[in-house]
């Protein structure tokens, strides 16, 4: 390969690598600790598939670092309100992702955009309208793949189809992945521009005798929380 | 709770419903003469590409669903290569190709009986074995993966992805996904090399991919050898939606080796010779006797010493398809820096803070080294 191709490739890599840096961020992560969940991720996905028997293997980088950093997250999860809806998430992104499969057309073209991204997106908008959590979203995106991905491999089996199960085979560029990041990005980008546009709106505030206009609080992570609403 | 799933629901069903078709859709491509110049089994949209057989480019400007017809307007020539440019943008390397099957269920009527078999190893995988095989015989390390990604739904470029992957991590020269086409009419698929009937060969590349540029050099340069090597076995190449898991690998290709109507003898004799230019390609000449000697004795050859088929100068090869790759890494710089400045203006609210958060940004995603640092104390969820 030449270096260019190299470069091509890494600069791939580097773009995948530095968005779910900043998605880890935004969690309950600081800074380190994202960089090493990225870094366990990219490097767990190059690390041959591990064969679990049965015809099914798991990915490390694909899919246990992402399955463990879920449940770190479902564990620091603030409430049991919160658990439940990121459990709640999982299980409706698998369901869309499952009917993806089954009723959207078989070739890529035919999608309106990337599959790999699709499913993200319906992690995020699923996670976002359930609750407007980051963490939710992630574990939606994530869970919702291994899921589905499960699911498939149980009606394969019995129908009696010879296929194997490789979660997150594609490594850090697995739809495991990509999904939970798009899954955060989607959320974070619609909560940015909702919160703008609550935000925008100006109210009167009366003090005493006197009336003044005044900007709206854009609501901060501590505020949201304390209502319940927890935008991580 | 109620509401919200159901307005989760809706969308879903709704965006599956319209794009929900019975088997497969095939489009005809028809120039603004009226003359029909082929048939593409998939969904074709305004701005997918086709380079016919002479190497004309040709742009799908307009579809109409309801006849299936899509218009294409000639975009001009496309530059091709010539195979003593090819030999010339060859790196030394270890001879290493993967080889998968992405819809596991295809086979061909005429040879297997159906043209859909859902039990595991079907005609297409004995198609990607014969390719296989041809070219271990030219002393080619072939890393075949048999792996079933059924069914053929919308989740199965996602499952071979994996397959695609773990072949990826062998580092092999190129992936290679093979295929077979849902056009009804097998004649035009048919062929004759050397005598020889068989089945065309369609490349099919996806330009919703950052490499799309670079496999589009790849589907190019393995249809000037086949041109060169052997005339018609190439039937075309179409550049359309979608990424097929090619943005793994700038040399990535998606074959389609005949169609489901296809006689599966005539399919399998394509395989050897189809070997031949992928080692011409990839390796350089010597995979076949037939290949090594076609250039110089039929006399192309010499003429394709100073110019390449349509005349561009051999100087302005570059390895590897050089300008695709230019092309794909402007595409991801472009796609990031668009990115960070869209999500900068939407977290900030204005235009004018957008420069101070891209400092922040870059100084957080770079240690300090780059931009601004915050300040101490500022709370970084308020950088973009």
């Amino acid at each position: 390969m030449s270096v260019g191709m190299i470069l091509l490739v890494v600069l791939a890599v580097l773009l995948l690598f530095g968005i779910g840096q900043r998605v880890l961020d935004r969690m309950r992560l600081n800074d380190k600790q994202a960089l090493l969940f990225i870094a366990l991720i990219f490097i767990g996905g190059w690390i041959p598939s591990v064969p679990l028997g049965g015809g099914v293997s798991v990915n490390i980088g694909g899919a246990l670092i992402p399955f463990g950093l879920c449940v770190y997250l479902f564990i620091k999860a603030g409430t049991a309100k919160e658990r439940l809806r990121a459990v709640a998430a999982s299980l409706l992104s698998a369901a869309a992702v499952f009917l993806v499969g089954w009723f959207f057309p078989s070739e890529p073209e035919a999608m309106p955009f990337d599959i790999n991204y699709l499913y993200g997106i319906l992690a995020g908008v699923v996670a976002y309208v359930l609750g407007r959590s980051r963490i939710s979203a992630f574990i939606a995106g994530v869970m919702g793949i291994l899921l589905a991905d499960s699911a498939q491999a149980v009606v394969n089996a019995v129908k009696g189809l010879p296929v194997e199960l490789n979660l997150g085979g594609g490594g850090a560029l697995d739809a495991v992945v990509v999904s939970g990041i798009v899954a955060v990005v989607l959320s974070e980008v619609v909560g940015e521009l909702l919160e703008r546009a609550v935000g925008a709106k100006r109210n009167v505030q009366v003090d005493g005798d006197k009336a003044t206009l005044v900007d709206n609080e854009v609501p901060s992570e501590e505020t949201s929380e304390e209502k319940g609403e927890t935008r991580e | 709770m109620k509401r919200a799933l159901l307005w989760l629901c809706l969308p879903l069903l709704l965006l599956g419903g319209a794009l929900a078709q019975e088997g497969e859709t095939v489009y005809a491509l028809v120039d603004g003469n009226g003359e029909l110049l082929t048939h593409i089994a998939a969904d074709v949209e305004a701005g997918d590409e086709y380079i016919d057989q002479g190497n004309r480019l040709f742009k799908v400007v307009s579809v109409d669903e309801a006849s299936l017809t899509a218009a294409v307007e000639l975009a001009g020539e496309e530059p091709m290569l010539s195979l003593t440019a090819l030999e010339m943008g060859r790196t030394a390397q270890a001879k290493s190709v993967g080889i998968y099957v992405t819809h596991s269920d295809e086979a061909y009527e005429d040879g297997d009986g159906a043209s859909s078999i859902d039990s595991g190893w079907t005609g297409i995988h004995d198609v990607a074995w014969a390719l296989a095989e041809s070219l271990e015989e030219m002393g080619v390390e072939v890393l075949f993966d048999p792996s079933v990604h059924l069914p053929h739904d919308a989740g199965a470029y996602r499952r071979s992805r994996a397959t695609a992957v773990e072949l990826l991590k062998q580092g092999p020269s190129a992936l290679i996904d093979v295929h077979r086409d849902g056009i009804p009419d097998a004649s035009e698929y048919t062929t004759e090399v050397d005598g020889e009937e068989m089945t065309q060969v369609r490349l099919l590349v996806g330009r919703s991919n950052p490499n799309s540029a670079a496999n589009r050099e790849f589907a190019k340069k393995l249809k000037a050898a086949a041109d060169s090597e052997y005339p018609g076995l190439i039937k075309d190449i179409f550049i359309g939606k979608g990424n097929y898991n090619q943005e793994l690998m700038p040399q990535s290709i998606l074959l389609e080796f005949g169609t489901h109507t296809s006689n599966k003898e005539e399919v399998l004799r394509s395989t050897e010779l189809m070997a031949d230019v992928l080692h011409t390609v990839l390796f350089g000449t010597g995979g076949s006797g037939a290949a090594t000697q076609n250039p110089s004795q039929s006399g192309q050859g010499d003429e394709a010493q100073g110019e390449n088929v349509t005349g561009t100068p051999q100087g302005a090869q570059q390895e590897d398809g050089g300008s695709g790759v230019a092309t794909g890494i402007a595409w991801i710089v472009g796609i990031a820096v668009l990115g960070a400045i869209a999500f900068a203006v939407i977290s900030s609210g204005s235009l004018k803070a957008v420069p101070e958060r891209l400092k922040r940004f870059s100084s957080e995603l770079t240690g300090g080294v780059v931009g601004n640092k915050p300040e101490e104390g500022e709370d970084k969820d308020d950088l973009p």
